[in-house]
């Protein structure tokens, strides 16, 4: 069995950007699954601590159904209510868009929701994962175009660091706290700076373009993704119309 | 305690011995992230007794928050009334007539849902509500860089300004350059003047400028680098901004241009 790594003490440095974290993690025997571990731990404990305030929030604000009630109420009070409903197929389009609207709106406003609250705990882990590996592999890929000397199990496993950060999503058990994206993400592209610099064994200039290139990669890949997506829509409108021949 | 008094005190003098110590600490991220922490809760700490108290008595503050809103409006409507003017009377009666038969709507519709019953009893969901929105001080985003003592200003704002500072040849590291600029926020202790009308707007102003010249001293001490240099490593994102608005505004503008020229 390989030596444990991972300790509150690493972690915390780490979070704190000290060196020696990224450095005592890139060289254990097998940086890549006390990385993973890492991210799997952190993705559940705080998922489970959100869960917590999601809770709390929802009990202190009334119920959804008794808000959307209420407005629908107010609305029929209105002077131009009935006439407006007494068209033909108004009534029916207003209550397929109303239903709508109150499917998009409370996740829009982020009200607190249970279910959601709940599937994190499995979501969060998973999505950590994923967004770990993709940005560990393309990270390590455009290191070794700039000479990096790390290894791809050096690579993942420090870059795992950059998951210290979101420790923070732990503090959602306090109800109607609101972290913000700018904290955490600019955090956590700090700890993957140092964790590639580290690893690498980079001057500040490489480390940079090789921290910021996987987010550069990631825009293009969703540019390309949409553009294929548009061009597939507007094949089927065009198929669909009427005379038109495939 | 002695030497946190003692960092403290540094800073607002710009002791340069001071700014040195903290940059070379080994703690110096986690020091910034605890001051930076705690005067943000300590300056909203007005505002969470004011909400708390307004919390626990729903019904006037319900009330007092109507009256507000009314007020708003009315001033808003007064505003607008210069530009309905060029509308003819009967229409511009009715629009008026809409318009305050809507804000009427939404009154009833709030004080509706302020008096929906919650599963927690009053007055718990109101102090969770306020103590929630005190601890998220820290987290906001201050509407202009260094304006306010909050996490996403000091890492948001201190990236740009990091990489700036080393393509004007500064020799910080990150941890150094953090720790260092986190005493940008021991001035903005004086917001917590903000309630006070007019003194709060000052004393806001007065951190602001005290905040500012201790973090360009943190840039020029972390990346040994001039106060010039480092005057221009902190102003430079804001210039990069302001530079990308002013440009995509000409493209903007000739692009109208041309099409208002294309459809003659």
């Amino acid at each position: 069995m390989g030596h444990r790594t991972l300790s509150m003490r690493l972690i915390f440095e780490a979070l704190f950007l000290q060196d020696g974290a990224y450095d005592e993690l890139r060289q254990d025997d097998n940086p890549f699954v006390e990385g993973l571990f890492l991210v799997v731990l952190i993705g559940a404990i705080t998922a489970l601590l959100a869960w917590v305030g999601q809770m709390l929030a929802w009990a202190s604000a009334p119920q959804l159904d008794a808000i959307k009630q209420l407005i629908l109420s107010a609305y029929q009070r209105m002077p131009w209510w009935a006439q407006t409903m007494s068209v033909p197929g108004v009534s029916e389009q207003f209550q397929r868009y109303w239903n709508l609207g109150w499917q998009v709106f409370p996740v829009l406003f982020r009200a607190p929701n249970p279910m959601s609250a709940t599937a994190n705990i499995v979501l969060w882990p998973a999505l950590g994962i994923a967004s770990w590996l993709v940005y560990g592999l393309l990270a390590h890929l455009f290191a070794r175009m700039l000479k990096g000397v790390g290894t791809l199990n050096q690579t993942l496993g420090v870059t795992a660091l950059a998951s210290t950060p979101l420790l923070l999503r732990g503090l959602e058990f306090i109800p109607f706290l609101a972290l913000g994206t700018v904290v955490l993400s600019t955090w956590q592209l700090m700890c993957r700076y140092k964790a590639l610099r580290i690893v690498h064994g980079f001057t500040w200039g490489r480390a940079f373009w090789a921290t910021v290139l996987p987010y550069a990669a990631y825009i293009l890949i969703w540019l390309v993704l949409g553009g294929l997506m548009t061009l597939v829509i507007l094949g089927a409108i065009a198929a669909l119309r009427p005379g038109a021949s495939l | 305690m002695n030497e946190w008094i003692l960092t403290l005190r540094g800073a607002l003098v710009l002791d340069t011995a001071t700014i040195v110590r903290q940059r070379d600490r080994r703690s110096g991220v986690f020091d910034g992230f605890v001051i930076i922490i705690v005067v943000a809760l300590l300056v909203g700490l007005p505002s969470l007794a004011i909400s708390t108290g307004k919390g626990l008595d729903r019904g006037a503050a319900a009330a007092a928050e109507m009256e507000t809103a009314a007020d708003m409006f009315g001033r808003a409507l007064q505003q607008a009334a210069p530009l309905l003017q060029s509308l003819p009377s009967s229409i511009r009666e009715q629009f008026l007539a809409q318009v305050r038969q809507s804000f009427q709507t939404g009154a009833e519709i709030a004080a509706g849902i302020v008096d929906l019953p919650r599963i927690l009893p009053y007055p718990i969901p109101s102090l969770l509500k306020s103590i929630g929105d005190w601890l998220s001080r820290p987290f906001q985003r201050s509407g202009f860089p260094l304006a306010a003592a909050s996490l996403a200003t000091w890492l948001g704002y201190g990236i740009w300004v990091m990489l700036s500072a080393k393509l004007l040849g500064g020799r910080g590291s990150l941890s150094g350059f953090l720790g260092a600029t986190s005493l940008f926020a021991v001035p903005h202790i004086l917001n917590i003047f903000g309630p006070v009308p007019v003194l709060g707007g000052f004393m806001g102003l007065v951190a602001f400028i005290w905040g500012l010249l201790i973090y360009i001293k943190g840039t020029a001490v972390s990346h040994e680098m001039t106060a010039a240099r480092a005057f221009l490593a902190v102003i430079l994102p804001i210039l990069a901004v302001l530079l990308i608005l002013l440009f995509s505004i000409m493209v903007g503008a000739v692009a109208l241009i041309g099409l208002i020229a294309g459809n003659r």
